[in-house]
């Protein structure tokens, strides 16, 4: 009898664990709005960018081929809200130091002032490289005109802030393009589940 | 020798409470500037999404601008929308530089003061500027 019961309890604790392991490695949802083509469900991609970064370099889609990135938008100036995501994502640079599947793509909504050597002295104040975390800026129309593919996501929120490219969303970007995961990034609770996301993106 | 000692307890004793007390004096003045500055953040944190929303009605009163015929009445109603939007765009961008150049310049609690109560009353006029656009705006896109 009590090999029975041994055998019965051993039995559920491996299809208890094999249930949490195959949540872990389930792959993360493709969000956003999708639609039918052709029979075809299709997801909505980031579109064709190109901005340029802190270190003067040209940054679009091919620099982050094959990668996965984070994306924000942000200002230098910006007294309340930035200053609490940068902190938050600066948890994230250090926690995946050395990781060179994951980038960082922030940009600049102040067009005017956030020039490259202003963006240059921000990023060497917060102490971030450019290699693996990209400060953007470019025109005004091509910042605010991509904002919506990124942060739409957010706006389905309810708990979104209208304004949504000010909300301090960061949002995730798989090597196809698709948003794949999102969070508030004032949160520091949220963006501690949001890097267990990460690691799980990253096994994918 | 014995009221030497006593003297001597006396005098650490007073200063010992006088630096409390200027240690609880220094506390409420800190709250006194922090909590200023939270009412100043909170006019700007309520306003500055709506920044998106002037980005947006920019777009639409330049597109009626181009489809409406030219030397009308609704043109200078767009003509005018469109700076008052600008304008108002302008000014939290120009009020955000400047504070963010500013603040920390102020090192004394009545300078903080000063300049906060500054702040208060210009990012309180540019809020205004910014709603008073976007509701021209809208009323001008309903006709």
């Amino acid at each position: 009898m009590r090999t029975t019961d041994l055998l019965v309890f051993l039995a559920f604790l491996t299809l208890f664990l094999n249930a949490c392991a195959s949540d872990s490695n389930e792959k993360l949802p493709i969000l956003g709005e999708m639609i039918l083509e052709n029979g075809d469900t299709i997801f909505p991609k980031i579109p064709d960018f190109e901005f340029i970064n802190q270190d003067s370099q040209r940054v679009t889609n091919e620099t982050f081929q094959g990668k996965w990135y984070i994306a924000d938008f942000f200002f230098t100036s910006c007294p309340t809200i930035c200053p609490k995501v940068k902190k938050q994502m600066l948890r994230i640079y250090e926690r995946f130091e050395g990781e060179e599947r994951l980038k960082i793509l922030s940009h600049s909504i102040d067009t005017r002032r956030d020039s490259v050597p202003v963006l240059k002295k921000y990023a060497e104040k917060i102490g971030i490289e450019s290699q693996r975390w990209h400060l953007v800026t470019g025109p005004k129309d091509d910042i605010f005109g991509i904002a919506p593919a990124y942060l739409s996501i957010a706006k389905e929120d309810e708990n979104a802030p209208g304004g949504f490219d000010h909300s301090g969303y960061i949002i995730l970007v798989d090597p196809d393009r698709h948003i794949r995961a999102y969070c508030d990034g004032t949160d520091e609770v949220k963006v501690s589940e949001f890097m267990h996301t990460l690691e799980r993106a990253l096994k994918e | 020798m014995q009221y030497y000692k006593i003297l001597y307890i006396f005098i650490l004793g007073s200063i010992f409470t006088m630096a409390c007390q200027s240690g609880k004096s220094n506390d409420a003045e800190d709250t006194e500037v922090e909590n200023l500055y939270e009412e100043v953040m909170y006019i700007h944190d309520d306003v500055m999404p709506k920044i998106s929303l002037i980005q947006e009605l920019q777009g639409k009163i330049k597109a009626r601008q181009e489809q409406g015929e030219p030397d009308t009445t609704m043109q200078t109603a767009y003509k005018d929308a469109l700076l008052a939007l600008n304008t108002a765009e302008q000014a939290m961008w120009d009020w955000m530089h400047a504070f963010s150049d500013n603040y920390g310049k102020a090192t004394t609690k009545e300078e903080k003061m000063a300049f906060l109560h500054e702040e208060k009353i210009t990012i309180t006029d540019v809020r205004d500027k910014m709603l008073n656009s976007i509701s021209q705006a809208e009323e001008l896109l309903t006709q």
